[in-house]
Order: structure tokens, then sequence, then C-alpha cells
């Protein structure tokens, strides 16, 4: 399976933030979108999960050999900080999405379980989310993508202000997600990239370039990235 | 002193200016031609600046027209048609001095007044507290004095006063204020009392002051002050205070800690738009009791899927925002109800020397249904508790119709019942009058509350899911939606003014709230999906 962007142009009244990006996403990798701030990062996710309307160009999913159009229900979008209904409890919430997506799910197991593979505690399920803790929130929002498993899911900024414990599940539980999706996170912190991802797309003017996965190693990586992402006026004053 | 009066003149153009481009942007066609790199644009930015002068200080003559015409003018000749224009005169210069002398002396005072803009000038740009209160001060009361004279001279020539009276009138009054800028200064170094910031004593001294000012005139009784502020020794005595006041706050030296009472960083009325999302966001606060539901109410949950579930939960878990609004016009109801009764039994029907009849309340239904009628603060409840998280799930967004019908069918079984309740109580009040009362009017009457509660309801619904007008801070962006409640809110004065026959009221009304009925689920069901989204 491959996620096949193709030249996406979006623009913003007269600032051209995403000039004809493209790139080809695979299968079983994580992929790191590192880019500075304002890069549009945040951009091309909306352009991918049908947010915000491309200006041009279009994003092709590659499945068994036939290529289509991805569609909304292709995408599922983890944003670092959920917002959740928070009138209901968490059992509430899935029941409710599990009712709702019936006909679209194979459902292989029951509300309980998935909780159990979150590892949510029968007393955590049943509180309402109004007094979740952020890493319970963000559990509750992976655990939507369990239950669905769309082909490809962007997760905007993860990690960011976790604590050290659910940091470290969330990280193992992406690394076991790997093999039945398409893994995209944005960050603009070097050392997570490193540390998660298989492979590094930078997005710099507008266009997405891949940094070559020898390099994610070595000790050249940080200067090497830097050196991508500087702009002409930053290199001239070093 | 003159640099520090252009660097306040120009933050505070700078400001207006930037907000007229801003407002400019969200006018419908002329809103785009206008870009963001206007404000980068100097030399186009110094017209809008001088525009933006401009129209400050035609806003400034532009209120004092309105406050002395719309408090004091249209009152004095409205009620007082039949007095003699001296009697006219007389109740002018006691309302004014009432609520501008008395009133507005005590709740306003520029020297101790939280302003943004103090807090930028003094704290941010670092400009001398002393030289910013002195050159505030000056433009605020020099403009205070311009501003007034062509309003005091045109309304108080029409009222038969001399044009030398309207101009000492004024002096008089910008003297006083001086002087009463300068008493709430003195309190404040004496004993650290900010008395604008009393609340209550505040609230307690406008609603006196203004009760004070208009029982007279409503009384059609003659007073003394009038004669009291324009003779001799009073005059003399306020023009020597003001300008005591004025040398005085000349050469006020601790001017530092007036600004600090008045610009502490986390003061509230410093970020109005923050303490107006506090204040909206508390609005649609269900109450923590609200959360447990009894063992009924799980089982009434659990016989429901998917929305018809999501909706019975969160009706349940926002049980008071839902029967608070009930309840409240439910008691008002009764209270009329039993007010009504009374009265008509004690009267015989017979009020204000008319007999009572149904008929007399028709030109009032659309206001008195619009207000018994509850919906926008459960629309506001429902994006911000429940929608604002959901809206951003495809399936949620696709699914507007159906949740629409499941939050109408609530509502309307809401407003109905507080529109039955209506219709006995004055179907009770009319009984009590004695008479022919079970007619045909009061089926019409019937018939009008009960598609007033229909309309009113797909009306507050439709609203939210076509234009869906709330933005993450709970203030509304979308200028459309303050168009169509203005119509639908004047509707109301349009009958009452037009007085129109009770059968083609009745008929027009059905009509109307049948049609925004197929109207409104048309279009959900069609635009829907699109329109109700997250802005």
């Amino acid at each position: 399976m491959r996620l096949i962007l193709d030249h996406i142009k979006k623009q913003f009244e007269d600032k051209q933030v995403l000039q004809g990006a493209g790139f080809t996403f695979e299968k079983g990798k994580i992929y790191g979108l590192l880019g500075r701030n304002g890069a549009g990062k945040t951009t091309l996710f909306d352009c991918l999960s049908g947010e915000k309307n491309m200006d041009g160009g279009q994003v092709l999913l590659e499945e068994n050999g036939r290529t289509r159009k991805i569609s909304e229900q292709d995408v599922g979008y983890v944003y670092s900080l959920p917002i959740l209904p928070e009138f209901l409890t968490g059992f509430e919430f899935v029941k409710f999405f599990m009712d709702i997506n019936r006909n679209k799910l194979q459902m292989e197991k029951s509300i309980d379980e998935y909780f159990d593979m979150m590892s949510m505690t029968a007393e955590d399920r049943h509180k309402l989310i109004k007094g979740y803790s952020h890493g319970m929130k963000n559990k509750l929002q992976m655990l939507l993508f369990l239950i669905t498993k769309p082909p490809v899911i962007l997760l905007d900024e993860p990690l960011t202000s976790f604590d050290v414990i659910v940091a470290l599940e969330m990280k193992n539980m992406l690394k076991e997600m790997k093999s039945d999706h398409i893994l995209i996170f944005s960050t603009h912190i070097l050392q997570l990239a490193s540390d998660l991802c298989d492979e590094l797309v930078v997005l710099n003017k507008g266009k997405l370039s891949s940094v070559p996965s020898e390099l994610l190693q070595s000790a050249e990586f940080e200067q090497s990235v830097i050196n991508l992402l500087k702009d002409e006026s930053h290199a001239e004053n070093t | 002193m003159l640099r520090t009066l252009s660097t306040l003149l120009a933050i505070r153009t700078s400001i207006t200016a930037n907000l007229l481009i801003y407002y400019i942007q969200k006018l419908p066609f002329i809103g785009k031609l206008v870009k963001n790199s206007l404000y980068a644009n100097l030399d186009l930015k110094k017209g809008v600046a001088i525009i933006a002068l401009l129209l400050t200080q035609l806003w400034g003559f532009f209120l004092r027209f309105v406050y002395v015409g719309l408090l004091i003018f249209i009152p004095v000749m409205g009620l007082g048609e039949e007095m003699t224009q001296q009697f006219r005169l007389s109740q002018f210069i006691h309302i004014f001095i009432i609520i501008s002398f008395i009133v507005a002396a005590v709740s306003s005072a520029s020297v101790l007044e939280p302003k943004r803009e103090k807090y930028l000038a003094v704290k941010m740009m670092r400009l001398s507290p002393r030289r910013y209160m002195q050159v505030s001060l000056v433009y605020r009361y020099v403009t205070f004095f311009v501003y007034l004279v062509p309003a005091m001279l045109v309304f108080g020539t029409l009222l038969g006063a001399s044009v030398l009276e309207a101009l000492l009138f004024t002096l008089l009054l910008t003297l006083w204020r001086i002087a009463a800028e300068y008493a709430h200064l003195m309190l404040f170094e004496k004993t650290g009392m900010v008395l604008i910031k009393q609340t209550a004593f505040v609230w307690c001294v406008i609603l006196i002051g203004y009760a004070a000012a208009y029982l007279p005139l409503l009384l059609g009784k003659a007073l003394l002050t009038e004669a009291l502020l324009m003779s001799l020794p009073v005059c003399i005595v306020i023009i020597a205070g003001g300008l005591f006041a004025v040398i005085q706050l000349a050469r006020y030296p601790k001017y530092m800690e007036a600004v600090d009472a008045a610009s502490k960083r986390d003061d509230p009325l410093l970020n109005l738009g923050r303490m107006m999302t506090d204040a909206q966001k508390k609005s649609v606060k269900s109450k923590d009791s609200d959360d447990d539901l009894t063992l009924s109410q799980k089982h009434k949950v659990d016989g429901k899927e998917g929305h018809a579930y999501l909706n019975e939960i969160f009706f349940l878990r926002h049980r008071s925002l839902v029967n608070g609004p009930m309840n409240k016009r439910l008691m008002i109801i009764g209270a009329a109800l039993a007010a009504g009764v009374i009265l008509m039994l004690l009267f015989q029907g017979q009020l204000f020397g008319m007999q009572w009849s149904l008929g007399l309340l028709f030109p009032f239904l659309p206001l008195m249904m619009y207000f018994m009628s509850t919906g926008e603060n459960l629309c506001k409840a429902m994006f911000y508790n429940c929608d604002l998280s959901l809206m951003r799930y495809s399936f949620y967004r696709s699914a507007a119709y159906q949740h629409f019908l499941i939050r109408l069918g609530r509502m309307l079984s809401l407003n109905l019942r507080i529109a039955a309740a209506f219709g006995v109580s004055l179907s009770a009040v009319t009984a009590a009058a004695g008479g022919e009362w079970l007619n045909r009017e009061l089926l019409l009457f019937w018939v009008c509350v009960m598609a007033m509660a229909i309309f009113y309801t797909v009306h507050h619904l439709f609203m939210y899911y076509i234009l869906q007008p709330y933005s993450t801070e709970l203030n509304m962006k979308n200028p459309l939606y303050f168009v169509l409640s203005m119509a639908v809110s004047s509707m109301s004065g349009v009958s009452i003014v037009l007085r129109p026959q009770a059968d083609s009221f009745t008929a027009i009304t059905v009509v109307a709230a049948l049609a925004y009925v197929v109207v409104a689920l048309i279009l959900v069901k069609k635009y829907g999906p699109r329109t109700f989204r997250v802005k």
C-alpha cells in the first residue's frame, strides 16, 4: 500500500505555502515530517485529511494494484491536543463511535477488549472524559484508530507534553502499528525524529524532500538537516 | 507635553485604523478586496489613519447627540407634551444634572479607570505616568466640552434656553466633572479605595439616580434643581472648584500609584475579550450534579443507539441547562397567572378603563413568545460541550440532518410545553375576566402561540446548523447571523406597530411556521454536512 502525493499546491492570500509538494509514502514505515515553524506541516496534514481544500494537485492511495483518490475515511488525524466530548465517559464515547461506524467496520473485538489493549482500567473507562489526563485522552484518541483502522494515520506533533511513561507507551504502540498502516508524524524536534522514525521527510519552501536513511543514524545527521532547513539569509550569517 | 499628546493620539489612531481595516475585511464583498498586506502599507495606512481620526471625532459628537437626545430630550418631549415649555426645560435640566453631574461623576473616573491603553502606554511603552495622565485628562475634558456644545445648543435652544445658558451649563458640567476626578483621586490617595470598582455601591447610585431623575417627569412634578444650579453662588462655587481641581491635577505628583491601581496585568477589565469568554463559558457550563445519572435515566440511555444515544446522554448530563431556563419561564408564567386572575376577579375584567380581551395581546405575542422560547443558549451549550469536539469527524458532519431532527424534537417538546403553560395561564386569566371566554378568539390565540413556539424553535436550531456562528472562543463571527437575528426580532416590533387583525395574524403565523420548518429541513439535509463544521 502506498500514499502518493502529487504536486500539492496550497496558498493563503498571497502566501504560497505548498508549492507542488510531492512524495510517496509506503506502508510499514514510520515517516517523520520535519519542518520549521510556519513551513506548512499542519497545512499539509489538513489537505491530506480533507479539512482544507487544495488549490492544486491530488492525493492517491494505491492498494492491491489499484490506485484511487483518497477519501476522508482513509485518513485518521491524531491531534496533539485531543478535543473530546467531556460530558461522556470513555466507554460511552467508544460505544457511540462503534454504533455509528458499525456498517463500515469489521468489529473484531468488544469495547472492553479494545480498552484492555490500551491498558485503560475498568474504573477509568467509566469516568467522564472531563476528568481524563492528557495521556488518557490521547489513548482514547488512538483507540478510535485501532477500531476504524484507517490506512493512513497522521500525527500532529505527537508526544508533546507527555510524561516519560506515557511517551514510551505511545512510541511502542506506534512501532507496533506501523506494519498495518502508513504512519506520518510531524515534528520540529530533531531528537524525536531520529528516535522514532524510519524515514525522514523535510518540508522546506513548500516542497518535500527525503533525507537518506543512512544519514539518520550518522553523526552528521543534525548538521545536514540544519543545512537543509536553513534559508539564504541564515546561511550568510554562518 | 505636545509630544506626549501626539504619541497618545498616534497610539489611539493606529489602533482605530487597524480595527477599521480588520472589520472592513469582514464585510461580504468589499472585504475580499482588502488584503492583509494593507497593514504593512504605511502610505495607504496614513490615509486610513486620517479617516479613523475623522471618524473618531464625528463619533464623539454623534454620541453626545444620542446621549442627550435619547436619554433626556425625547423622554422630556414625549412625557411632557401637555406641559409648559418652562416645565420641560426644568425637567431637562433636572434629569441632566442627576445623570451627568451625580451618577456619572460617581461611576466614571479617567484617573482610575482600568484601560488597556493605560497599561500599554505606561507599563509597556514606558511613557511617564504623570505626563500620560496629564495629557489624557486634558484631551478628555477638552473634547468633553467641545463634543457636548453642539448637542447642548441644539437641544437647549429647542427647549427654550438661550445660547449663553446652554454654553454656561456645558462649562459648569465640564468643570464639575474635573472636580469629581480630583475627588476620586483624593479618595484613592487617602484611603486606597478605587470608588469606580465598588460595583455594588456604583450600581446603587445608578439605580437610585436614574429613578430620581425620571420620577419627577413621570409624576409631573416641578423641581428647583434648575434654579439651584443656575444661581450665581452655585455657579461661582462650581467654577472655582473646577479650576482648583485643574491646578491640583496638573501639579499632582503621585500619578504612578493611580496608574498602578488601574493597570494590573491580570485585571479582568483589561482583557475584556477574555472576561467575556469566561462569562460565556459559565453560561454553558452544566452543574456537577448533572454528571450522575439515576438508574431510570441510565435505562433510558441504554435503550438507544448512535446519535439518539449521544443526545440522550447530552440532555441528561446537561439537565440543569435544559430545565433551568424552562423552570424560570414556568415560574414567571405561574406568577402572571396568579396576579392576572386576582386582578380580573377584583376588577371584573376592567383594566385601565378597558375591557380585557385576548385580542389586545395578539400584536405583542411575537415579542412575548420570543422571550418565552428557549434555544439560543442551548445551541451554544451544544456547540461548546458536544459538537466542537465531534465536528472534526466526517461521519458526525455528514449525519448533520440526523441529529438536527433529534434535537429539533427535543427542543420542540421543551418550547411547546412552555407555550402550553403560557396558553393555559392566559386562558385562565381570560376566564376570570368573565363573559364569553370559550370563543373563536381563544382558539386563534392557542394556534398562534403554538405556531410561534414552533417558529422560534426551528429558528434557533436552523441558524445554528446552517450558519454555525460560534467560534472556539464562543464569540460569534458570522455577521449574517446578526442580520437574520435582527430581522426576526424586528418582526415583533412590526407587529406591535401594525396591529394586524387576529384572523390574518394567525394565518400568517401558521404559514410562516410551517414554511420555516419545511425550508429548514430541506436546507439542513442538503447543506448541513457542509456548513456544520468548526470555523
